[in-house]
């Protein structure tokens, strides 16, 4: 079996926000929303810290979809418009979405976006993968892996323009591959372990 | 992994998007009546339409200096897609978020999209649209009746690289003998020490190869916030880190860049020069000098006259192997510790004394070394702790760190340090330490600037456009930045791109003095803080547009590229070559200048040989638009080849004795200091720096960006306080010299008694005012003698901040 996932190194993020917007790029993601987000670590203002200066500590923390191999946004999906394809990607049917928004109550990671209106994109057209299918009102939708680039066995496009080279993807079920075995050295950890939902995204330090 | 601090608080998305809404500024239109959207302006989106595909390649930004080659999806005549392209080295293809939001910043409601006529007071913004005719006519008018009534130099010319397709082309200036503004006043404040005791223009970036990073043990950012201005390059520091270097960064802010070091040292602002007086005062007293390279290298055995404080030499007739000129140079003697007599320096078999004292023709004769170490004997460690507020301890452990872990970096940037009235003491001291410790001249050390990217090769074999001798810029009388102080002939003025209020401090004097000007023209891609001024604004294309297949020819760090059109120029727009040659064309003078870009090319690879040779435009065409130098697998390295009068590092500065500079003594910022009398009223250095949302006011009208970010002030929790300021805040800043309102940001990153805000942001997204305002423009009267002439010194600002 394939099982697409990635490794984050959190030492070498930078917080530069280069994958958030190569992810809105290249999956027309529209305004007002980001399937892919770097966060400063639990703080509200952009690039702020912990503790008092001058002792500091501050870590940047990308977050998008974890393609939960237990993904709890798919339990509730009344229509099986979520599922877990073949690759171990967890993807959206938009034919089958009714808006229900019950995966984005059941998602832990915050990680899914609803189109309460028309979504409105700047520039007015379609830019990005002339392969990624179109959202429209009424519709969730998230990351997917970059489903029409690693189809195409290409790697997703925030792994490709990371200026750090913070993130590996691969096939989780190939003990060989470069993803699997920096897990396994860097002893990778998950987002929210306790939430049993088992991501595919690690992260290290 | 340890646990991570993911709370759900952490990861709603109401809470992202709150924090980050505050920073959005108000979208304003160009003011002129009927202008159109850039949405409505394109044909109706069809989303779902199978749209037929081109893709083209050219070169990014050399205004970052990140110079990353592109490759870009066309689709239905839009831009689509932006990635990196693959014709480059794997480990060479780079890409950040500047490049990616061109996707939509070409497109931004900001655009100049026609030509416009003021019909407005200056200032207020208001204008109409005009034909191109009627816009280069009047323009080519204003010119020639000033150049007529008060001379050629009446007329100011000057092209920032941020409205040009190019680097480097201007033709303007030399057709019609313009005043071009002399010294730029940016980003050599350090240099401008360095300079003399090391070589002009040797501490970048052949001293400091961010290739080489990795080979060294210690490597400190000194102000220099590489992970925000120079992203693309982070990968350095990293593959540093984990080669086992010791990254350590000295800011006043714990910017990214610190919260990635292995140490970050927390200076008080414009005090980085006592700090490395500190770090020299330690290395001497622990004797952690490196004798051999101090003897074969450094000045700091030549001997001193007590009585002038010269050095003691002889004059010697030095041929200039090039122009064959002859002029006297002073031979230097040192003490030989063989024979006991002073010898000429560069004398074979003697032994320099580095200290010592000596009696000879009635003369005293102390080593450079000697009268150094007496003249620091004031600077204590506690001495540069008080001032730079760093433990003793600290800056000892940065002293062992540089001299003991080495081979070490010392990294400056253009920014940080470098913007204080001070920095050239900064850069001198640098050549003091640096010579010290011989981190210089072989692999794995060095000090300076990286110059983005680091030493990569470069061409001379590019042939210029030749102009027929006649025309020539008139020799400058005025720095650009002086204009609002000193006396001069400008009456009219052109610039591409906003070079007002981007090269120059205190932006009320600076633009009372523009709206003074018989008239004023500027050609620029978006609305800018200058447009509002101009009685004529041209709009030029992005480096994403043009009229032909070919754009600019380019050198990109370790490459040469050659530029592809993307798209057509959006609305009326052209390229800033079509703009000069429509100008030129007033006078007849078109026929000297490039039909095209093509030609432009083809020319200037007409000569093509050494790294280039063979490279062709259709060689271009066939590589996705790029070629690599043929010398490129050779690394540049740091040497110790210096260009100064002796060919060694000099730290004695025998010119400066006049300013009390010989050896670098500290001094106060002009104006950002605790004991300046203005201090208790305007309690806050205002400190500017880059972030990564910006190539300086570039990129201000991305909506993509506004998403997160706009005109926001980062201040300490407790400086907020004390002012009831709350993150979300508008808040007023403000000096004798002027005022704004931005958004305010509590930061705990902020030191406190100083306030951070990136570079500016085109003035009309601020609620009142914009940064400029209130920035410090004062003139470094010695640095009139140095290679660049007086800096502006930006953070050497105070302010108070209260709620708006």
């Amino acid at each position: 079996m394939t099982k697409l996932g990635m490794a984050i190194s959190l030492d070498r993020c930078i917080g530069c926000q280069t994958c958030a917007n190569a992810c809105k790029m290249q999956n027309s993601v529209p305004m007002g929303m980001q399937w892919n987000r770097v966060v400063t670590e639990g703080c509200d203002v952009m690039d702020d810290a912990h503790g008092t200066y001058p002792d500091l500590s501050r870590t940047y923390l990308p977050i998008a979809c974890q393609h939960c191999e237990n993904p709890a946004c798919l339990k509730v999906c009344p229509t099986g418009a979520t599922y877990k394809d073949d690759k171990g990607r967890v993807e959206i049917d938009y034919d089958n979405c009714i808006g229900c928004r019950m995966c984005m109550a059941a998602c832990p990671y915050n990680a899914r976006s609803f189109n309460w209106e028309d979504p409105v994109r700047d520039p007015d057209f379609k830019y990005g993968d002339k392969d990624v299918p179109v959202r429209t009102k009424g519709m969730v939708e998230k990351c997917t892996l970059c489903k029409e680039r690693t189809d195409r066995d290409q790697e997703p496009m925030c792994v490709k323009c990371c200026p750090t080279k913070a993130r590996v993807f691969g096939d989780l079920d190939d003990p060989k591959s470069a993803v699997s075995q920096l897990i396994r050295e860097k002893r990778a950890g998950v987002l929210l372990e306790e939430k049993g939902t088992k991501p595919q995204v690690h992260y290290f330090d | 992994m340890g646990e991570k601090n993911v709370s759900q608080g952490t990861l709603s998305r109401r809470g992202f998007l709150k924090a980050t809404g505050a920073a959005a500024g108000a979208l304003g239109l160009a003011g002129a009546a009927g202008m159109t959207t850039a949405q409505d302006w394109l044909a109706p989106a069809q989303a779902h339409a199978e749209g037929e595909e081109k893709v083209a390649y050219l070169c990014h930004q050399f205004h970052c200096l990140g110079n990353c080659c592109l490759k870009c999806t066309v689709r239905d005549g839009r831009l689509a897609l932006i990635e990196p392209n693959d014709a480059v080295r794997k480990e060479d293809q780079r890409i950040c978020l500047r490049g990616i939001n061109e996707i939509q910043h070409v497109y931004a409601a900001d655009r100049i999209q026609t030509p416009l006529k003021r019909v407005g007071e200056r200032g207020e913004g208001k204008f109409e649209a005009i034909s191109w005719d009627e816009a280069i006519e009047t323009i080519a008018n204003a010119i020639k009746e000033s150049q007529e009534k008060y001379g050629d130099n009446s007329f100011f010319f000057r092209k920032s690289t941020e409205a040009s397709s190019a680097h480097g082309f201007d033709f303007l200036s030399k057709l019609l003998h313009a005043e071009t503004g002399g010294n730029w006043g940016l980003d050599r404040g350090q240099a401008n020490g360095w300079n003399p005791g090391a070589g002009v223009g040797s501490w970048s970036p052949g001293n400091n190869s961010l290739a080489e990073w990795p080979l060294a043990s210690t490597v400190i950012f000194l102000g220099d916030n590489i992970l925000e201005s120079g992203i693309v390059w982070s990968r350095g520091l990293f593959d540093a880190k984990e080669a086992g270097a010791k990254i350590i960064t000295v800011d006043t802010r714990f910017s990214p860049t610190a919260s990635k070091s292995d140490q970050w040292i927390s200076v008080k602002p414009g005090t980085d020069a006592a700090l490395i007086i500190g770090m020299i005062r330690a290395i001497m007293d622990e004797g952690w000098c490196d004798e051999e390279f101090i003897k074969a290298h450094t000045g700091y055995p030549y001997l001193i006259d007590e009585a002038t404080g010269e050095i003691y030499g002889e004059m010697r007739d030095v041929t200039n192997e090039k122009t064959g000129e002859v002029t006297q140079k002073k031979a230097p003697y040192v003490w030989d510790a063989v024979s006991s007599s002073a010898r000429l320096y560069d004398e074979e078999g003697i032994d320099p004394a580095i200290e010592g004292s000596w009696k000879l023709d009635g003369r005293t004769l102390t080593t450079e070394f000697s009268v150094l170490k007496k003249a620091y004997e004031p600077y204590t460690l506690d001495w540069a702790s008080q001032i730079t507020s760093v433990p003793s301890e600290t800056i000892k452990g940065l002293a062992d760190d540089y001299a003991n872990r080495g081979p070490a970096f010392i990294c400056f940037g253009l920014g940080g340090p470098d913007k204080y009235a001070n920095a050239d003491v900064l850069g001198h001291a640098l050549v003091l330490v640096t010579a010290l410790t011989g981190n210089i001249g072989k692999k794995g050390c060095g000090t300076g600037w990286y110059g983005a990217g680091g030493a990569f090769h470069s061409t001379t074999a590019l042939r210029a456009w030749e102009l027929p001798d006649e025309f020539k810029a008139a020799k400058s009388e005025c720095e650009m930045y002086n204009m609002p102080y000193k006396d001069n002939n400008i009456h009219v003025a052109l610039t591409f791109g906003d070079a007002f209020t981007l090269e120059a401090a205190d932006a009320n004097s600076m633009l009372d003095w523009v709206k003074s000007l018989d008239f004023y023209a500027i050609c620029d891609i978006y609305h800018s803080s200058a447009v509002d001024y101009a009685d004529i604004v041209l709009p030029a294309c992005t480096k994403f547009e043009c009229d032909e297949e070919i754009t600019d020819l380019r050198n990109c760090k370790g490459y040469l590229a050659l530029g592809q059109k993307c798209i057509d120029p959006l609305f009326e727009s052209k390229t800033d070559l079509e703009v000069e040659r429509l100008i030129a064309a007033q006078w007849g003078y078109d026929q000297y200048l490039p039909k095209s870009h093509e030609e432009y090319a083809r020319h200037r690879l007409s000569e093509a040989k050494g790294n280039i040779e063979g490279f062709t435009i259709e060689a271009f065409k066939a590589n996705q638009g790029v070629l690599r130098f043929l010398d490129s697998d050779e690394p540049m390295r740091s040497s110790c080849q210096f260009t100064t009068e002796t060919g060694r590092l000099e730290p004695y500065y025998e010119k400066q004795i006049k300013f009390g500079q010989a050896f670098p003594v500290y001094e106060t910022p002009n104006e950002a200091f605790e004991e300046n009398p203005l201090h208790e009223q305007y309690p806050l250095v205002f400190v500017q720096g880059k972030s990564r949302f910006r190539i300086h006011a570039y990129y201000s009208a991305s909506s993509w960006f506004q998403e997160y970010f706009g005109p926001v002030v980062n201040i300490s929790p407790g400086d907020a306080q004390t002012r009831g300021i709350e993150t979300g805040d508008e808040v007023r800043i403000s000096n004798d010299r002027g005022t704004f309102v931005c958004t305010a940001l509590v930061n705990n990153a902020i030191q406190p008694g100083t306030l951070f805000m990136a570079e500016t942001t085109y003035n009309h997204y601020y609620p009142e005012g914009f940064l400029q305002n209130v920035t410090n423009s004062y003139r470094q009267e010695r640095c009139y003698e140095m290679t660049h002439g007086p800096q502006i010194p930006y953070n050497d600002t105070l302010v108070e901040i209260e709620k708006a």
